[in-house]
């Protein structure tokens, strides 16, 4: 029954992935129509970031590296701490 | 880099910045829509009398049954919305962010299954004498709500 009302259908994701984008953004004072100015996307699309509804596309996520000058992984997280060579 | 030097030093109120070539695109693609729609309704409203004494909402149903059309309407209106769809599809795709990209994916996906379902179900009764012939403009209808409502959740929620 459930499969009839959820669209789309609950996957879990292979990773949650979080992000600070909310708190880089207020520490320059930025409203989210600013931020989204600034990235050239809607304002709907930086509170769907913001919130963990949406995560950004490679591109996007790029693009907000270099507007905050930080590495991609400081502003989203995977939750990762492992090593890469295991 | 030059969009990490113009905003890196500005942490006040940033000066009003001119709209952007994707939005102007964005906003024109609507614009463009709505009009070809509106004249299309307007010019429908027009030519048809029985839609001048309902309200244009009604009218708007009136517009989807099987009432006779003229010659004039039906062929310019099927030019004003082939062509007009054909300039402002490519427009507004070209403008839309990935966020709302998803939204308008699922959408699509969504509206698809609603007509997928609906259509051979619809017929199959039909060919049983279970229900009346199948109407086209009444499984396009339902399609575009779908559509409207899944497009509309994954953008605002």
């Amino acid at each position: 029954m459930a499969l009839l009302v959820e669209f789309p259908p609950h996957r879990p994701p292979l990773t949650a992935v979080e992000n600070r984008l909310k708190v880089l953004r207020a520490m320059r004072n930025w409203s989210q129509a600013e931020l989204a100015d600034r990235l050239d996307v809607s304002r709907q699309a930086v509170n769907a970031i913001e919130t963990g509804k949406y995560d950004p596309s490679l591109p996007l996520a790029f693009k907000l590296a270099r507007l905050f000058d930080m590495p991609i992984e400081e502003i989203f997280d995977d939750g990762f701490e492992g090593s890469n060579h295991d | 880099m030059a969009l990490k030097d113009q905003t890196m030093t500005d942490t006040g109120k940033p000066a009003k910045r001119p709209m952007s070539p994707r939005r102007k695109r964005y906003l024109t693609a609507i614009g463009l829509s709505l009009a070809i729609g509106g004249l299309i309704g307007i010019w429908k409203r027009a030519v048809n009398p029985a839609a001048q004494d309902t309200s244009p909402s009604v009218s708007g149903l009136l517009f989807l049954g099987d009432a006779t059309l003229t010659t004039g309407f039906a062929i310019g209106a099927s030019v004003l919305w082939a062509i007009g769809l054909a300039i402002c599809i490519p427009l507004f795709h070209r403008s839309v962010d990935d966020h709302e990209e998803r939204a308008l994916l699922w959408a699509g996906l969504a509206a698809w299954y609603a007509f997928a379902l609906a259509a051979p179900v619809w017929w199959l009764l039909h060919g049983a004498s279970l229900a009346p012939p199948v109407d086209a403009m009444l499984l396009f209808t339902g399609s575009i709500i779908v559509n409207a409502v899944v497009y509309l959740w994954f953008k605002f929620r």
